[in-house]
């Protein structure tokens, strides 16, 4: 463990409870960003089937 | 318009009485919901007999007696009115010491003390520094003599 | 006022609106995330009793705070969708949901890594830390409903339904700890009266709460997008949305 990760004799139990932490809101933005641009990528395909007929 | 009001009306409706009925079944429920008994409740008898129950109080200080070269540990847990004396073999929580609010989960023993098989500290809400821990144990200190 | 609301209510200009402001509060979110999370592990002292173990309050706190918040926003966008008829508004609430089950998911896992060294478990039946898991489920089964669902109309009535029902248990929760005798000890912070919090400690505190509320924001924004593009049903609009740019 490098030395600005050590939290005397609670280490564990902080860097898991903060790399939890991390973990969790990065997985928040990634998934609503991914969510969003499918539902980009589906109007597109919607207009452009409208376009053609 | 009226439709809409219609609609509010039932869901203020629905909102109050799922509020009143929560608020009296938790009433009902409240004995239950109690996690752990005082001493004085347990000296007055009010857990129920022969089964496990769970005791809640403050560890007197100097009361902590442990085993040599064994895990076993002594102390006695008061509410400064009655006291129970707890008898816990294992791990104690880091937060276990004189004075700290302890909950024990056990049951009573024969000669009146309790059997713990599983310690919990309790802590407060407040957060400081140590030295401005110090400090109020000096003004407290000071104040008191 | 009216008409201010009116325009705000609708699709074209929410989208609008929510694509311009989430970039501000996704960068205002990370700098406060950054800021807290290194003051609250390097600058604020360690405490009295808990030393270095009492930091995870910079991450436990801010995430229970969070999950209720996101409820009642949940609950209020439900219910104003249910009498309004507004489904900008149950979009809104559909897009609350995952990101505050994240949350009350986090509440409890942080808790539970906390509670071990200082009280000695993982877990107790308690009444804050069981109503909070009840959070966790009404935000699954408000989510389970409306998968279940297929009629977008009929999904939004129902599940908005179940998250104002719900909204009983934010109350619970938050006064769980001065109620009954529970293990939890009572709130830190309450918005009367002096936090038992030295200062020192406290600025880091808040300021994690505001970078979290900031990255709600953001989220909700995003996934709210997501969720206006799935009931666009006027194509026009869509049109000059993804091509305008």
């Amino acid at each position: 463990m490098p030395e600005f990760l050590e939290f005397g004799k609670h280490t564990t139990y902080v860097v898991s409870s903060f790399s939890l932490t991390l973990v969790v809101l990065i997985l928040n933005v990634v998934s609503a960003r991914l969510r969003l641009a499918t539902r980009i990528k589906r109007a597109r395909q919607r207009l452009a089937l409208e376009e053609n007929s | 318009m009226k439709a809409r009001h219609q609609r509010l009306m039932a869901i203020g409706l629905v909102l109050v009485g799922l509020g009143l009925g929560t608020t009296f079944l938790l009433r009902a429920m409240n004995e239950n919901i109690l996690f752990y008994y005082s001493p004085s409740q347990v000296a007055a008898g009010e857990p129920p007999e022969g089964r496990r129950f769970r005791v809640g109080g403050l560890v007197v200080n100097g009361s902590v007696d442990r085993v040599p070269g064994d895990l076993e540990v002594h102390f006695v847990l008061t509410d400064n009115a009655k006291t129970v004396p707890v008898v816990y073999s294992g791990i104690l929580p880091d937060l276990f010491r004189e004075g700290q609010g302890i909950i024990a989960h056990g049951e009573m023993t024969q000669d009146g003390s309790f059997r713990a098989d599983e310690v919990l500290a309790k802590h407060d809400e407040n957060y400081m520094p140590p030295e401005v821990e110090d400090s109020l144990k000096q003004v407290h200190g000071g104040s008191e003599t | 006022m009216w008409t201010w609301i009116h325009k705000l209510g609708s699709p074209p200009h929410f989208y609008r609106i929510a694509t311009r402001l989430t970039p501000w509060f996704g960068w205002a979110a990370l700098l406060l995330i950054v800021a807290g999370i290194y003051g609250g592990l390097y600058v604020a002292p360690t405490d009295y009793q808990q030393l270095d173990g009492f930091r995870i309050i910079y991450v436990h706190v801010p995430s229970a705070s969070l999950s209720l918040f996101i409820y009642v926003n949940m609950a209020l966008a439900a219910a104003v969708g249910l009498v309004w008829r507004i489904k900008l508004a149950h979009a809104i609430a559909a897009a609350c949901a995952p990101i505050g089950a994240s949350f009350t998911f986090l509440a409890l896992a942080t808790g539970s890594i906390w509670a071990k060294p200082m009280w000695g478990t993982w877990w107790v039946w308690d009444a804050r830390l069981t109503s909070e898991l009840v959070l966790l489920f009404l935000y699954f089964g408000y989510m389970a409903l409306r998968a279940a669902i297929d009629d977008e109309n009929r999904a939004d009535r129902a599940s908005a339904l179940l998250a104002i029902i719900g909204v009983i248990n934010v109350p619970i929760i938050k006064y769980s700890v001065d109620w009954w005798n529970t293990l939890h000890q009572p709130a830190t912070l309450s918005k009367l009266g002096k936090p038992s919090m030295d200062p020192d400690m406290l600025i880091w505190l808040l300021m994690m709460l505001a970078g979290f509320m900031c990255f709600f924001a953001a989220v909700v924004l995003t996934r709210a997008r997501a969720e206006v593009l799935l009931r666009a049903r006027d194509q026009r609009w869509v049109r000059q949305a993804l091509e305008g740019r």
